[in-house]
């Protein structure tokens, strides 16, 4: 009862920019972090866009970008993807050589990436800095 | 789904397909637009919205959450059903985080509330 108080209160405090809303979201447990990577033998195999992806369908990005990326990108764990980064519908994807072994890649326009190990374990990579890679600037 | 008018829809474009700006620059641009609007007529914001957190693990090989339980289910309907009544909401102030913002599509895609 007194939750519901509280929500009446903070309802009544948030009336002046309308109804108060409700979304649902999903909390993921955390991802142990690792260094950013510097990928060699860097192949472009895919491009492409999923559904509301339209304003991003050019995206792409040569080999040496796909390298600057991973190389300024720091690794984040799922809670920080979800809190601070965008899932953007546009995507490339390839692979590459990390330490000797082969690894898939995938970047998406909203600065997010994700290298998959070859045991299956996957990193997830966000990037403060890396505008000038996406169509933007710094 | 919101609608919008044609000339709301081609203001909307330019944000999005504006070049020289990064994707993730457009979207927050367009963010920034559509704050200016009054809820309904826009999709509500971290502002004048409530979050509800429903625990489950994302597979970041394939991209997707993990299916929302039956009891984390019924928990979520009896929440839902106290905050309407309390707030007086209707079934269309209730969104899935993926339909209002840029995320994974499979987030909260198998709550259930109805």
């Amino acid at each position: 009862m007194e939750m519901i108080t509280d929500l009446k209160r903070y309802y009544q405090s948030t009336r002046r920019w309308g109804n108060v809303l409700i979304i649902l979201f999903l909390a993921s447990c955390s991802f142990l972090p690792k260094e950013s990577a510097s990928l060699d033998k860097i192949y472009v195999v895919e491009t492409g866009f999923e559904n509301g992806g339209e304003f991003c369908s050019d995206f792409s990005m040569p080999a040496e970008d796909v390298s600057a990326f991973f190389s300024r990108a720091e690794i984040i764990d799922q809670a920080r993807l979800h809190a601070n980064f965008d899932y953007l519908p546009c995507y490339v994807r390839g692979h590459a050589m990390l330490g000797g072994s082969s690894v898939t890649w995938e970047i998406r326009a909203g600065v997010t990436g994700k290298l998959l190990m070859p045991d299956g374990q996957a990193s997830i990579y966000g990037c403060s800095t890396c505008n000038d890679l996406f169509g933007g600037q710094n | 789904l919101k609608s919008c008018s044609a000339d709301e829809l081609k203001e909307i474009e330019a944000i999005l397909f504006k070049k020289g700006e990064a994707y993730r620059v457009r979207i927050k641009n367009l963010s920034k637009h559509e704050m200016s609007k009054d809820y309904p007529n826009r999709y509500p914001t971290n502002e004048d919205s409530l979050g509800i957190e429903i625990v489950g693990s994302l597979d970041s090989k394939s991209d997707s959450y993990e299916t929302v339980n039956k009891q984390q289910n019924s928990s979520l309907t009896w929440l839902i059903s106290v905050l309407q009544s309390s707030l007086s909401l209707s079934g269309n102030d209730v969104y899935r985080h993926p339909e209002v913002s840029y995320k994974q599509a499979s987030e909260a895609k198998t709550a259930q509330w109805k």
